[in-house]
């Protein structure tokens, strides 16, 4: 299966971004959750509902359904509206912007800008919402 | 005998005058010659033409005199030639007139002649011009016209004076028929109002936009009048905030036909009573959309950059922390290499953020703190920066604190920005950075960052314009996009504060930067 000893938390990125989505797969390669991969709206919550997804990661430039109809989408489904989501995207700013307003109203528990934080900052941040 | 054509400019004046003179009009002037006097003071359907050939057929049967009329073109040639029935036959006297250059138009038009022609019945001739006109009447007699002279006098002055109401006419028409096409070319809306804001004057791209006539609009108000009701406040509003300046506002608009469309109005003061405001509403529709696609081409480019950037610096960051052994040369390629992504990363956020102010979308977040605080932490995180260039930074904080009221991250952009700049900009000397209290009753925290750089070249208020540069690209070896100032004016201004710039090329510049203190602190 894993190649992880410890395979308590599964954490389910959407991005379709190949280079993003190797780094972070990289990264997280060390960590004590394993990374479950999306690369569209529809295959996100597909996953979302099989279970055990602890951490959602969701950007928001995806092709077909944008980020923002996915989260609207997940919060409405009682299996996957428990989980928590952080928005993820590189358009827009982290501080006071409409985009951030707009996902923390439909439940995001935060924003962040891919850009604005290294690999190591965004696994801190990763484990800090696991714990 | 002088007649003397003072060009009273007071009509009543004359006008007293005149009466003076009918009343002591010769006795043997007859009935209908005074009723032509009057006439010619009273009834504007009386044309001038008509005026001069009844004189003709008048004046000698009352003054025993001859008249003629004529005027002159502007070669001195004569156009439009009267006289009563038994002037001397006019060839001669007109040649006597040329011969003795009296024809001339050079001649100082307030001065009259007598002269005496031989034979015939007639001695003497004088030739009066009638002033703000091309007439000239002849009068010719057998003798020395003595107190009859008054009669002409008013004569030629009743005439001067007509002239000049048509010609004010003319011209008044004239200005009115001008103001009428230039303002129904125009491709603006214009309106002029009344103290009471009701409307005198629309043209005729203000009558398509509401779709009305100035007939229909005249002596209404405009906010009766507006076809947006939406708006109604708007404008009354703005136009009881007028003062001696002008002032300008935004309105967007849904037309049925075109969709949004967006106006910029003006409104200035004209001064009269009856014509105090002018509003001009130009369409600005085409310029938004431009500005918009502009900054979405902004928004997708950015976004576009950043992700290949966040690669770029995602993996330096993994190389760098990786186990693998590596040589000092390659570090040290590692490190010049992440320097460049943050430098890339610095100006991408630079052409996202002032695309965001211009498009409005910043928000600001204020909270209380010292600004002696936040403006020594921004500094201090330049100590290295300033170390390596070999200057002097220092920071003097207010002795005491100085709590504002302000966007924290925001505030601490416009530091990093001025000493970010003060830094590139100055090679030799010193950057101080001072905190102070402003104003009389001391209610502003001011921030000034002095250098001792190169200064600004050219207008120093400019150095606020987006992409504006201040030096040529082969003085200073740092380079950025020429938007730092843009955001940190956008940022001051947007939070009410104050910006201010003195600089000397080649000495230095000083920015001082100065926001009220957060009320409810003594």
């Amino acid at each position: 299966m894993a190649h992880n000893t410890n395979q308590m938390f599964k954490v389910l990125l959407v991005e379709d971004d190949p280079l993003l989505t190797e780094l972070y797969a990289e990264r997280f390669k060390e960590e004590s959750f394993s990374l479950v991969i999306a690369t569209n709206g529809k295959e996100g919550l597909q996953l979302a509902k099989k279970g055990d997804i602890k951490l959602i990661l969701l950007d928001v430039l995806l092709p077909e359904m944008n980020g923002f109809e996915v989260l609207r989408r997940l919060k409405k489904d009682i299996n996957t509206r428990d989980i928590p989501v952080i928005v993820l995207t590189n358009l827009g700013s982290e501080q006071s912007d409409k985009d951030k307003d707009l996902a923390l109203s439909l439940g995001a528990i935060d924003y962040l800008v891919k850009s604005y934080h290294n690999p190591d900052e965004l696994t801190e941040i990763v484990n800090k919402r696991l714990a | 005998m002088r007649i003397n054509i003072s060009d009273s400019v007071n009509p009543l004046v004359a006008w007293e005058r005149l009466i003076n003179h009918v009343n002591t009009l010769p006795r043997k002037t007859t009935q209908e010659l005074r009723e032509l006097f009057w006439q010619l003071a009273s009834d504007p359907a009386l044309e001038t033409k008509e005026a001069m050939l009844k004189l003709a057929v008048l004046l000698p049967r009352s003054l025993m005199v001859n008249f003629a009329c004529f005027t002159l073109s502007q070669n001195d040639k004569v156009v439009d030639f009267l006289s009563s029935a038994s002037f001397p036959t006019t060839r001669n006297v007109l040649t006597k007139l040329e011969q003795q250059q009296l024809l001339s138009q050079k001649r100082p038009l307030a001065k009259d002649m007598t002269i005496k022609l031989h034979r015939n019945s007639c001695q003497y001739l004088i030739i009066i011009p009638v002033a703000g006109s091309q007439w000239r009447l002849i009068i010719a007699s057998n003798h020395e016209l003595a107190g009859d002279f008054r009669f002409f006098q008013s004569l030629v002055r009743l005439l001067a004076w007509r002239f000049r109401s048509d010609n004010l006419q003319h011209k008044l028409a004239q200005s009115e028929n001008r103001l009428q096409l230039l303002s129904n070319n125009l491709n603006e809306g214009m309106i002029v109002l009344d103290a009471k804001y009701r409307v005198v004057l629309v043209n005729r791209y203000t009558e398509e936009l509401f779709g009305s006539t100035l007939l229909k609009l005249l002596g209404r108000p405009i906010s009766e009048v507006l076809p947006w009701p939406e708006d109604r406040e708007l404008f009354s509003r703005n136009l009881e905030k007028l003062t001696s300046k002008k002032i300008e506002f935004g309105l967007k608009v849904m037309s049925p036909k075109k969709g949004w469309q967006f106006f910029n109005v003006t409104i200035n003061h004209l001064g009269s009573l009856e014509e105090k405001y002018l509003l001009i509403l130009r369409d600005v529709t085409h310029f938004k959309a431009l500005e918009q696609r502009k900054n979405e081409f902004i928004s997708i480019a950015t976004h576009e950059l950043r992700t290949p950037l966040t690669a770029v610096a995602g993996y330096l960051n993994l190389l760098q922390k990786t186990d693998i052994a590596l040589n000092e040369k390659s570090r040290r390629y590692l490190d010049r290499a992440v320097q460049a992504t943050e430098r890339l990363a610095r100006l991408s956020e630079d052409l996202l953020r002032a695309s965001q102010v211009e498009e409005d979308r910043i928000t600001f977040n204020p909270v209380q703190f010292d600004l002696n605080q936040l403006v020594s932490k921004v500094t201090k995180e330049f100590d290295q920066r300033a170390w390596h260039k070999g200057l002097i930074l220092s920071v003097k904080p207010y002795p005491d604190k100085l709590l504002v009221s302000l966007d924290q991250q925001r505030t601490e952009q416009i530091f990093t920005n001025l000493l970010d700049n003060a830094i590139k900009y100055t090679y030799l000397g010193s950057i101080k950075v001072t905190v102070d209290l402003l104003g009389d009753e001391a209610k502003l925290a001011a921030v000034t960052v002095a250098d001792t750089g190169l200064g600004i070249n050219g207008r120093v208020d400019r150095v606020f314009e987006k992409f504006h540069r201040a030096h040529s690209p082969e003085k200073v070896k740092e380079m950025g996009a020429g938007l730092g100032l843009f955001i940190v004016k956008s940022y001051v201004d947007k939070q009410g504060g104050k910006i201010t710039v003195r600089s000397r090329p080649g000495r230095g510049s000083s920015f001082t930067v100065s926001f009220p203190i957060a009320k409810g602190v003594v």
